[in-house]
């Protein structure tokens, strides 16, 4: 008795289709590009790009540009045009308009990322100086499909420091954290796409400066969480070069880095002490010096130069009042007292205070020529 | 007279009954709720939780000291009487059984959220009731490895979370006790109703075969569980934002988001599949509770067509209801009042009662 039914209610079950929202591969078209924009009507613009797998299509991939209220609704729009339903949780990278930033409040368009349990929180947010369309459907003849091309790009350029990598889960972070401002790629497409290093925010979300490679390299110096090589070159004002070739240039490579950050709250204002040890490679050097004698002389005149490169790094930070570093969270786990009074307005409690960096390079290697 | 003596459980199994009714859906958004109520140091609020319940389930196997062979149900018979004893008993099935529902119910809503969005909720909830028939209608022992055997196929699950170790931010942690001892206190609540479920030792103590091993038993059931709880509420606190995690529904499956391998994206997919074996050994277990009080309330020996009953209700109710998630939460925290009753009120309640009646009874206690 128990086996017949236990039997029926099996093959019963079998019957059952619990999936009556099953998506085959063959019916879906993946978004890999996601692009919002402000044009010249001051309209929002959303585009969308994913590739084609048709042997009878010539081109790679298919875009929509679409004025729309929202995110969503483009994709309702795409879905009006192309061969399949499409699907968002595929998008490897998030492309905003530099027009985007003219204004607070973008990040509420980006809703809809964070709340669809369907889509991943790990593609990477670009900041495009110029028009995201221009981007969009941009189809070089000696690159991969746009996509893969973006992505590829972004992930080399990020391991060797050139531009941080913001996914949109850390961009909320960095947007919601009071003692921290966003950071995110800067791209430009002229021939070609050009990785111009690092768009910094304001709190509020509006652009502040970009950091070129070099500052970025020393600003990811910084951060919690290093990855990748730290290849330098620096000019050493050391050397009065004469010579047409301007040969006063030395270049390192930063193998391993820590760095200690310390706080205080004094003088009504927070004091930060940074010390960075660098053991680095020297892999350049253009002018005549004997490394093998004068190692400890150049280990401090790299640290010397490299303290006015950070010097500077931090008089921008701070002129802009913002804290794309996340010196905030030091604050806010050190002194918390203090933080809690200034933590609404803590580019400005930044911006006041004092930033010493201390660098102390070990060189380990120069290489097979003296 | 040793009732239930065909149904002894071993320590191991008295371990996994209680640890299996105590995590269900609730670890998914607990760091979010210990955050909002006292900020980055609720996972020291779990501490306390873990304390109070040690304390409650002690005052349990105390009470049933006198009485090792007795239930909740024939304790509070002997005690009060056959009709007194009901005010209290229909209270604690009634518990078991909207617990029971209500976990099934999370899940159902996690799996529609997640992987099924446009299938039918009753249809998704009758598909539970047939695991449950089978373990649920059987007796305690079978409950017992079916937990066992979840617990150990589950087990490697907390250890995953290790893979976003390397972007955690563990100065969000600092400092400790930033605003003072009270917020600590504050989130107490909220850590004290994700570890409900112990109260099944009201039920499942007669059963065990080794009285003297119950003290050890609930130890080690709490504090597997509080540690579980405390990994995952500290990785998320250091992997969120402090001023972020509270605009997140489940923080911990937000979290899981984040791991990709190059041949698997979205494991949290996986995570949450894999996870309903440990969300199902709730409701089994508080299934199982529940059907066994309302078989003792009519005094009929077999418990498994009242699971088919309640089964069925709830299946009905959903049918009839479709809960919403707004809804679920809304109900969540109300049985979860109900829970401070029976699991904490009560214990100490039938301990002051018991000291008393053993003066009043001395020698006729067995």
């Amino acid at each position: 008795m128990k086996r017949t039914l236990c039997c029926t209610v099996l093959v019963l079950m079998l019957f059952l289709t619990g999936c009556t929202d099953r998506l085959s591969v063959e019916n879906v078209t993946f978004i890999l590009l996601v692009g919002i924009d402000v044009d010249e009507e001051d309209h929002v613009v959303y585009s969308l790009s994913s590739p084609v797998f048709s042997k009878e299509a010539k081109k790679k991939e298919e875009e929509l540009e679409v004025r729309a209220m929202t995110m969503r609704n483009a994709r309702e729009n795409f879905d009006r045009s192309v061969v399949a339903s499409t699907l968002g949780g595929k998008v490897q990278v998030i492309l905003l308009g530099k027009r985007i930033f003219e204004h607070k409040d973008w990040f509420q368009l980006m809703d809809v990322f964070y709340r669809d349990n369907k889509d991943t929180v790990l593609p990477t947010v670009v900041l495009v100086d110029g028009k995201v369309s221009d981007l969009i459907n941009f189809a070089p003849k000696d690159k991969p499909r746009l996509s893969t091309y973006l992505t590829e790009l972004l992930r080399t350029s990020h391991k060797r420091n050139i531009t941080v990598n913001t996914t949109i889960q850390e961009l909320h972070r960095q947007m919601y954290d009071k003692g921290i401002t966003p950071s995110i790629s800067e791209v430009r497409k002229d021939k070609n796409l050009l990785v111009m290093g690092t768009a910094l925010l304001k709190e509020d979300g509006r652009y502040a400066l970009m950091l070129d490679p070099l500052a970025n390299k020393l600003f990811s110096t910084l951060r919690e969480h290093r990855s990748g090589e730290f290849p330098i070159t620096l000019t050493m004002p050391s050397h009065n070069e004469d010579s047409f070739y301007k040969l006063n240039k030395l270049s390192i490579t930063a193998t391993d880095i820590s760095t200690k950050t310390k706080v205080k709250y004094e003088d009504n204002k927070f004091r930060y002490d940074i010390k960075v040890n660098m053991r680095v490679t020297l892999s350049e050097r253009l002018y005549p010096i004997n490394l093998d004698k004068n190692a400890k002389k150049i280990e401090k005149e790299i640290g010397e130069e490299l303290e006015a490169q950070y010097k500077l790094l931090f008089n921008k930070i701070q002129t802009a009042k913002i804290d794309p570093i996340g010196l905030g969270l030091y604050a806010r786990a050190k002194e918390y007292k203090q933080w809690k009074k200034v933590q609404d307005n803590w580019g400005e409690a930044l911006s006041k205070a004092e930033v010493n960096v201390k660098v102390k390079i070990r060189i380990m290697s120069v290489g097979s020529i003296n | 007279m040793k009732k239930y003596a065909k149904n002894e459980i071993s320590l191991m199994q008295f371990i996994f009954i209680i640890n299996g009714a105590q995590v269900g859906t609730g670890i998914m958004s607990l760091s979010g709720e210990l955050a909002a109520s006292s900020g980055t140091d609720g996972w020291m609020s779990l501490i306390i939780g873990w304390l109070l319940n040690l304390v409650a389930c002690l005052l349990i196997i105390q009470v049933f000291k006198r009485f090792p062979d007795d239930t909740v149900y024939d304790l509070l018979k002997r005690l009060f009487g056959k009709w007194l004893s009901l005010l209290v008993v229909i209270p604690i099935t009634l518990y078991f059984t909207i617990f029971c529902c209500l976990v099934q119910i999370k899940a159902m809503l996690y799996i529609k959220a997640w992987f099924l969005p446009q299938t039918p909720d009753y249809l998704i909830m009758f598909l539970f009731a047939i695991p449950t028939y089978m373990v649920a209608g059987k007796g305690l022992r079978i409950l017992g490895r079916y937990n066992e055997l979840v617990f150990y196929l589950t087990a490697w699950m907390p250890f995953t979370l290790l893979f976003v170790l390397k972007e955690c931010h563990w100065l969000h942690l600092l400092p400790l006790f930033k605003d003072g001892i009270m917020p600590v206190i504050r989130g107490v609540e909220p850590s004290i109703y994700s570890i409900l479920g112990f109260e099944v030792l009201w039920i499942i103590y007669p059963f065990l075969k080794y009285k003297e091993k119950a003290t050890q038993g609930v130890i080690i059931a709490n504090s597997i569980t509080i540690l579980a709880y405390i990994m995952a509420t500290i990785i998320c606190f250091a992997f969120f934002s402090p001023d972020e995690i509270t605009s997140y529904h489940q923080p911990l499956l937000s979290l899981l988001k984040m791991i990709e391998f190059s041949f698997l994206e979205r494991f949290d997919m996986i995570f949450l599949a894999f996870f309903l074996f440990v969300v199902s050994s709730s409701w089994i277990s508080f299934m199982f509770m529940a059907a066994f009080g309302v078989s003792q309330m009519v005094r009929k020996q077999d418990h498994s067509p009242y699971v088919a009953i309640i089964a069925v209700l709830i299946i009905v109710m959903v049918f009839v209801i479709h809960p919403s998630w707004n809804q679920a939460n809304e109900w969540q925290k109300w049985s979860s009042r109900m829970g401070i009753g029976v699991a904490y009120a009560l214990p100490l309640l039938l301990w002051a009662y018991v000291q008393v009646y053993i003066r009043f009874h001395k020698g006729d206690t067995r």
